[in-house]
């Protein structure tokens, strides 16, 4: 098969996409706005690093975004947003972990009630069967009111630090057919090649369909090109009557099939692919509102393993009061019970948040969160892990400057007494 | 079973960069005159100042063409919006900035989504708390879910000190 340099293909497509650009550039500048959002994240935290026991590691993290853009009429737009991290203490703490990322960075070309976008550099993409980062050329193209085409190629970002990108490529597309609010069917391609070999090669469907007010449906199938098998089969119901919202769920994995993402695969999910399991997951949600005030939510889910023919089961019960208001409050409970004593906790959680206005600061808030975790079998010896924050702030300067700060407290078989604190500074130009 | 595999008898990536070139020339020179997609959307929702996430406040289903209820953001949005965006990503980006979602979906975002945010305690987000200990049960119960967000060398870096 006549190999295609990754390298080649990129510069092809940066050409296309220059000679887009250069179509649409000066009809679409008049009148861009430029947004800028700066937050500023200071933790301070006490933790035991090769250094010794108990040191101070004190992280400040920036994360910037820039967008440049027309909101009205579209055309060419730029966004930007990253983060770097740098540790003032000097703590080894970090040393594992990177200092920084470029999330996404990407042109843009799009109007307004669709035809055709395009967008160029570092994305995520979810279409269909679709969920990655990629450093290329994402387009879509819609062919009447009745099908979208679309495809992407170029480096997938999330190899580029496993031995370089040489030999890597990422591309696919997807071709959805619609109906208006009736449905839509979209089948999709994906295939990622990471060092000259192949990570995965996927297709599959997906669908979502609103036949009625009180019915919504969504759902993907993915097959796995390489297994010839089925990955993963996921489906969800949304129903309405009224006040009431139930969403049934059925989700079915094919181990094998499903974590087989070739030989650089982390390694920690590697052994999964290795087995025969096939994973059945069904269950659901519901919410109810009563009256204006208070909202109850459920959560259900029980997971079959066919290989080891284990069952667990997932539950949830939440109650929230004055959702959407100045004053919202709410507590949960939940159980997870595993068919062994080390897979089994349950969960408590409380939390509030009070918008008190103007009165100190422009959108000023107070909040609060605690969570209790009871676990049935110790971890480390430990058999609760306890965790509670504190949390304030609002506009220092109005549409200009907001300062939060959260104090936590930990006690979990992790760390013992931990306290910690995060204060975050966002500038909005 | 013996499943034959797909094959064109081109290699799939210059079939790929054949329509990539294709609908580029279609794109550009039909771009201002095609109105389209699965719903005709604005690229920007209007700034209502409230609060947009209760869709049913302001529209009427009925009376329209877009299925309002599907995207209302109800109490468990944060846990079952996937269905909605997998096919309707154009939706969310009408008022969602993709920097509030890759909080929770961005490549490294570097931070727990509820370490980031952690005074908007009304939000639900995953990994709430102490999640190295709870994450044990809930990686050996489902671990299909974390490999969708930690699965690929970049994204599992993280995890990396304990799991060689
Ligand atoms: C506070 C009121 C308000 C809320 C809440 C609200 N919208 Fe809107 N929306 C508007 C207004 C006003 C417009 C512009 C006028 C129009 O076209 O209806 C609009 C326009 C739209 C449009 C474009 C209609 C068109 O043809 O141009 C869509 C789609 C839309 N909204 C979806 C949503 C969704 C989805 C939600 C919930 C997640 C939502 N809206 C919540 C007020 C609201
Ligand atoms: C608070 C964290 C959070 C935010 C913010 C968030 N998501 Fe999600 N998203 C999740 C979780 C949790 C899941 C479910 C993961 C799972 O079990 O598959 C999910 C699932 C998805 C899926 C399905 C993925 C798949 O492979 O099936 C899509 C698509 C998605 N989200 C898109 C978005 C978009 C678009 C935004 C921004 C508008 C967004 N999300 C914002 C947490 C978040
Ligand atoms: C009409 C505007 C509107 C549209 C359309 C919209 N959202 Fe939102 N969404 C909001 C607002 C407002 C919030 C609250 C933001 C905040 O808390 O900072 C929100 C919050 C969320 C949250 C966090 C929920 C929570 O409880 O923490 C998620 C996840 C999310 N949106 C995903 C999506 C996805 C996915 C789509 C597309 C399918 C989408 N949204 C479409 C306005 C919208
Ligand atoms: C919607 C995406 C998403 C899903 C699904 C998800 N995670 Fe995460 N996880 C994140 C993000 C984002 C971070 C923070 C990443 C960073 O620091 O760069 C994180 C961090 C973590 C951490 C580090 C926590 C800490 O306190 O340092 C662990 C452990 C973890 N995840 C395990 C899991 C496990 C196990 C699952 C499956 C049960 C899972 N995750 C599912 C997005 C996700
Ligand atoms: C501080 C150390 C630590 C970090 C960091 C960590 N884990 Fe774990 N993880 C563990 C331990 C310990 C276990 C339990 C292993 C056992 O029971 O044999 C575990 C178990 C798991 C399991 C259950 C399957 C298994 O191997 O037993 C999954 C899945 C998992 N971790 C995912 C992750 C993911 C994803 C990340 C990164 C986002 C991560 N872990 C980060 C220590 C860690």
């Amino acid at each position: 098969m006549g190999e295609i340099q990754p390298a080649r293909t990129c510069t092809r497509i940066i050409i296309t996409s220059i000679l887009i650009a250069f179509y649409v550039l000066p009809s679409s500048l008049k009148a861009a706005e430029l947004e800028l959002r700066s937050e500023t994240l200071l933790r301070a935290l006490e933790r035991d690093t090769t250094n010794g026991e108990d040191q101070f590691v004190l992280p400040i993290y920036e994360y910037l975004s820039i967008d440049y853009q027309d909101l009205e009429e579209g055309g060419v737009s730029l966004h930007l947003h990253g983060w770097a991290r740098k540790d003032l203490a000097d703590s080894d703490y970090f040393d594992e972990d990177g200092d920084g990322e470029l999330l996404y960075g990407y042109l843009q070309y799009a109007r307004p009630y669709g035809g055709f976008s395009a967008r160029l550099g570092r994305q995520h993409i979810f279409a269909g069967i679709t969920n990655e980062t990629v450093d290329g050329l994402h387009m879509a193209y819609d062919v009447g009111s009745y099908f979208t085409i679309s495809g992407f190629g170029g480096l997938p970002a999330e190899y580029s630090e496993d031995n370089g990108s040489g030999g890597d490529h990422i591309y696919g597309g997807r071709l959805a057919q619609h109906l208006g609010r009736a449905y839509q069917v979209g089948i999709g391609y994906e295939k990622i090649v990471d060092d000259t070999e192949d990570v995965s090669e996927t297709t599959g469907v997906d669908i979502t369909a609103d036949p009625s007010r009180h019915i919504s449906l969504s759902g993907v199938s993915a097959y796995n090109l390489d297994t010839e098998a089925w990955r993963e089969h996921r489906y969800a119901a949304d129903l309405r009557w009224g006040v009431l919202r139930v969403g049934p769920r059925y989700h079915q994995f094919n181990f094998a099939d499903y974590f087989s993402d070739g030989p650089e695969a982390g390694s920690l999910f590697r052994f999964l692919g290795e087995s025969d399991e096939t994973l059945t997951l069904y269950g659901g949600d519901a919410e109810v509102a009563l009256g204006t005030r208070l909202v109850l939510g459920a959560k259900v889910t029980q997971y079959h393993y066919d290989e080891r023919d284990e069952e667990a089961f997932y539950a949830a019960g939440l109650l929230t009061l004055g959702r959407f208001t100045a004053f919202e409050m709410g507590v949960e409970a939940g159980q997870m019970a595993g068919d062994s004593d080390d897979n089994r906790y349950r969960l408590y959680r409380g939390y509030l948040y009070w918008q008190v206005g103007g009165r100190v600061l422009t959108d000023g808030f107070i909040s609060a969160d605690a969570q209790l975790i009871d676990y049935e079998a110790e971890i480390y010896g430990e058999s609760q892990a306890q965790f509670y924050t504190l949390g304030l702030g609002g506009q220092v300067v109005p549409n200009l400057l907001t300062l939060k700060v959260a104090f936590n407290y930990a006690q979990d078989p992790y760390y013992d007494e931990d306290i910690s604190a995060i204060l975050s500074l966002i500038i909005e130009l | 079973m013996a499943s034959k595999r797909f094959r064109t008898p081109f290699p799939s990536r210059s079939v790929l960069l054949i329509c990539l070139v294709c609908l580029t020339l279609v794109g550009t020179f039909t771009a201002r005159q095609v109105r389209g997609g699965a719903f005709a959307l604005p690229l920007v929702h209007p700034d209502e100042g409230d609060d947009l996430r209760q869709c049913l406040d302001c529209h009427d289903s009925e009376e329209s063409d877009f299925p309002f209820e599907r995207f209302s953001h109800g109490l468990l949005y944060a846990e079952r919006h996937g269905g909605s965006a997998r096919g309707h990503a154009a939706v969310c980006a009408m008022c969602h900035q993709e920097r509030f979602c890759s909080d929770c979906h961005g490549i490294r975002p570097g931070l727990k989504p509820s370490l980031k945010n952690s005074t908007d305690t009304r939000r639900r987000m995953p990994h709430r708390g102490d999640y190295l200990t709870r994450h044990r049960i809930d990686g050996r119960i489902d671990p299909t879910a974390c490999f969708r967000c930690h699965g690929s060398p970049k994204r599992a870096k993280l995890c990396a000190p304990c799991h060689r």
